[in-house]
């Protein structure tokens, strides 16, 4: 039997570079991929607790069908508002949209 | 037993090249596709661990939507193939210290966790079955929630992405 | 029963690594076998007899894009009605309202698409 440590180190490493991306990058876009990377290396918690937790029942599973769906939707929101914000700035760089900053 | 072994480690392999590919490729078309390969293997690893319709559910949403969503939205909004620019040196620097720092935390205290040596077998029962009773009967209010989240996705993402075909 | 979901997922492995191994065998196999004698004439675009003009990166209408969220949008209701469907008999009127609930609510949306004449494609 695998050990459910290792399924937590591979989400948490899956984590630490989806968390190093959103941080990092300039692109708005692969800072939403970075984030979707981070939902998924919590999906893969929740699964292996399901499977491995001290009271493992089916709940894990049904949960991250929960958050891939929310996952879906703010992916699907977060795009158009970028899409609107590149009509009115023409810019997608994180950096340079700071409007409220100035 | 040995096999659950080898899927284990050839299907973290990828998801974690395909992640660190994502990171550092140049090109934002490549770092989608690298990406769209991280969340294949993760419903290898779903299924490896008797989730088959969480990983069915993953490949369903994240490769075939959310990836192909990801693509429209950079050819909407690229003018460059290459995106090369990244934040200043300092604050990466200052940004992989601070996550190596939160990897290390986190991964002795995962080490150090006595975790239960006993599995649950879900190979025996039907999964699809099994998450409907259960989703049905006792997670009424998240569900319905979800509707009113996708509805309002919808119609938000619509007005926010339609403003360009009122000027034509 | 671990061992038959196991040998299920085998096959499952199997088709997968052939169908990976079967076309890059094929294009490495062709490569080796082909000539390879590129000149300037040889690698221009073809577009229907046409001179290729301009870069191939041209800004998409923003109507692909809706429709790729409409598309996100009813994959994930799929995933909630499949297990419905699947454990109906076990599952009460109860669960039917919850369902008709659901559906309703994002027929709403699709409503709202209509009106909104996302759909149309002129």
């Amino acid at each position: 039997m695998i050990p459910a440590s290792s399924y937590l180190l591979v989400a948490l490493i899956l984590f630490c570079v989806g968390l190093y991306g959103a941080l990092t990058k300039r692109h708005a876009i692969i800072v939403l991929l970075s984030i979707e990377l981070m939902f998924n290396a919590v999906n893969i918690n929740l699964v292996a607790f399901a499977k491995y937790g001290l009271f493992a029942n089916m709940t894990g599973q049904i949960f991250s069908l929960f958050s891939i769906t929310v996952a879906a939707a703010e992916a699907a929101v977060g795009l158009a508002i970028l899409i609107s914000l590149y009509r009115n700035r023409s810019t997608v760089h994180v950096d340079e949209m700071d409007l409220m900053k100035r | 037993m040995s096999g659950q072994y080898i899927a284990f480690f050839i299907l973290s392999l990828l998801t974690i090249s395909g992640a660190i590919f994502m990171i550092s490729f140049n090109r934002v078309i490549h770092m989608v596709v690298a990406l769209a390969f991280t969340f294949l293997s993760i419903a290898g690893l779903f299924i490896l661990l008797e989730a088959e319709f969480v990983g069915l559910t993953q490949i369903m949403v994240y490769s075939g939507g959310v990836s192909v969503l990801m693509l429209f939205g950079i050819m909407l909004t690229q003018h460059s193939k290459v995106e090369r620019s990244e934040q200043k040196p300092a604050l990466r620097i200052f940004t992989f210290a601070g996550i190596l720092a939160f990897f290390v935390a986190v991964f002795y205290g995962i080490q150090k966790t006595p975790w239960s040596q006993e599995a649950v077998d879900y190979s025996t029962q039907n999964n699809v079955k099994e998450i409907g009773v259960q989703l049905y009967n006792n997670y009424v209010i998240p569900f319905e929630l979800v509707s009113v989240l996708l509805l309002v996705a919808l119609i938000g993402g619509i007005i926010m992405a339609k403003k360009e075909a009122d000027d034509e | 029963m671990a061992a038959l979901y196991a040998n299920n997922y085998l096959i499952v492995a199997i088709f997968l690594f052939l169908g990976i191994l079967l076309p890059v065998g094929a294009l490495t196999f062709g490569r080796l076998l082909r000539p390879h004698n590129p000149t300037t004439v040889k690698r221009e675009t073809y577009e229907s007899g046409l001179e290729p003009f301009g870069s191939s990166w041209v800004q998409f209408n923003v109507k692909y894009y809706i429709f790729a969220i409409m598309f996100v949008i009813f994959d994930v209701e799929t995933i909630f009605l499949y297990p419905w469907a699947v454990a109906y008999d076990q599952l009460g009127l109860f669960a039917l309202v919850e369902m008709l609930i659901f559906i309703a609510l994002l027929v709403i949306g699709l409503i709202y698409a209509w009106k909104k004449k996302v759909l149309e494609w002129n």
